[in-house]
């Protein structure tokens, strides 16, 4: 999903922004860069959704995976 | 026929034998006996021979393939041993021995001793080693769980999850934890993950027990699974202060299962958190960007200010020397100074000299400021 490296990136662009060098027009782009990144992540964090199942041997020995039945 | 009475019973070797064996087998259906294991032999039929001994005597041992696959740990010459079982009479030989059935290690136990085999070979071939071990995800999409289906474990490691991340998505694979066919168990589902391919990273986890109770943590088929994983495996396996082979060979090993689940999940407040903190950093170098380009903007007008005015002057300063240099090649310029010129009235030429001047010539004398017209009185030369 590439969370961690998104992350990363973003760590990186704040590092480069404060560089001296570098120009206003690859600072402004950077920082846009930067801030898909950051929606990105939030994004990723979002779309997770709960979910526990278990996994249920078939005979044939394949995996069927089924919601956990929660104990009352 | 008295002296057939008489007459000793003549027995045959066999029979001899077969009636020894009758009793000793009979009074020696179960033997306990200690002693230092020598002479081992294990040919190919899987079967081990060997002899038991003390100071004194020496006791020939037998131990069939199937006793043997039970023992836990490896025999081996010099060790001392308790070993149960019956004694017997190999007819061939007339020699008895030790039919072995159960054999431990005398001090520590026979789990203990295998343990420390078990370890030591894995080690030796580099199973435990720091560089075959796989970092966790820094955010599991999937977290596939071994351990059994019911009981506090799963309950912690859910409850853990719940409270760091609340939307995880964990996979069971429901096995034994202990008893007969467990680490088979335990290593086939480690197997199914991989083979499912979808968990990011796996927890093999148990509650705390006997060294019995988590045995299965310490097979072989076990360790060889967790290594063979290409999803990073993290063990909790009984209390903290029990380890276990599976702790070895996993790539992190957890002190609890509640622990295994924290160090497997990111708390989602604290990533919110960071994000939120990054995003903030990010504007703020932007913000910081744009004086730190009008400096830049104002250095670069205040240079070239400079550099024109720079250049004006090394222009002003040439062209006052050129007028200067003009200024003193202006006759006039002498004139001003004071000097004057001598011409002949009629001719307006100057003159250098006295020569060729005669008294009563009219001359022209020039000034700055005029001129004025006279006489030559007398000629002198220059004293």
């Amino acid at each position: 999903m590439g969370f961690e490296e998104n992350l990363k990136k973003l760590e990186k662009i704040i590092d480069d922004l404060h560089s001296e060098k570098i120009s206003l027009e690859k600072s402004i782009e950077r920082f846009e860069e930067g801030v898909k990144l950051a929606d990105h992540c939030l994004k990723t964090l979002d779309g997770m959704r709960k979910k526990i199942e278990v996994v249920a041997k078939t005979k044939d020995g394949k995996l069927k995976i089924k919601p956990l039945e929660e104990e009352a | 026929m008295p002296q057939r009475q008489t007459m000793p019973k003549i027995l045959t070797i066999s029979e001899l034998t077969h009636d020894l064996k009758e009793v000793l087998e009979n009074i020696f259906q179960d033997v306990w006996v200690e002693g230092e294991v020598s002479n081992l032999r294990s040919p190919g039929s899987g079967h081990s021979y060997f002899s038991l001994k003390d100071a004194q005597s020496t006791l020939r041992c037998v131990l069939f393939r199937n006793a043997g696959a039970r023992l836990k740990f490896a025999l081996s010459d010099g060790m001392q041993v308790i070993a149960s079982g019956r004694i017997g009479i190999y007819g061939r030989d007339g020699q008895y021995q030790l039919y072995v059935d159960t054999l431990q290690p005398k001090g520590a136990g026979a789990l203990q001793m295998a343990f420390e085999q078990l370890k030591a070979r894995l080690a030796q071939e580099g199973l435990f080693d720091e560089a075959r071990k796989k970092s966790l995800p820094f955010l599991p999409g999937t977290i596939g769980v071994v351990t059994s289906p019911t009981g506090a474990v799963i309950r912690d490691i859910l409850q853990v999850l719940e409270r760091r991340f609340p939307r995880a998505h964990v996979v069971i694979n429901p096995v034994r934890v202990q008893g007969e066919g467990a680490a088979e168990e335990i290593a086939r589902a480690v197997g199914e993950f991989n083979a499912w391919g979808r968990a990011d990273v796996i927890i093999l986890a148990r509650g705390g027990g006997s060294l019995e109770d988590l045995w299965s943590f310490n097979e072989e088929v076990v360790a060889r699974a967790i290594d063979a994983s290409k999803i990073p495996v993290v063990s909790a396996v009984g209390h903290e202060t029990d380890y276990t082979i599976a702790d070895f060979v996993a790539d992190k090993r957890a002190p609890t299962p509640s622990a295994a689940a924290e160090m497997v999940m990111p708390a989602e407040a604290e990533l919110r958190e960071h994000i939120d903190q990054l995003v903030k950093h990010l504007w703020r170098s932007l913000i910081d960007v744009v004086p730190q380009q009008s400096q830049r903007i104002d250095d670069l007008c205040d240079e070239m200010r400079r550099a024109l005015q720079n250049r004006f002057e090394a222009k002003r300063l040439e062209a006052d020397g050129f007028c200067r240099e003009l200024e003193a090649l202006n006759p006039l310029a002498i004139l001003r100074r004071g000097y004057s010129v001598t011409m002949r009235a009629d001719d307006a030429k100057a003159l250098r000299s006295t020569r060729g001047l005669v008294a009563g010539e009219r001359l022209k004398t020039r000034f700055a400021d005029g001129a004025c017209i006279s006489r030559v009185e007398e000629i002198t030369a220059a004293e």
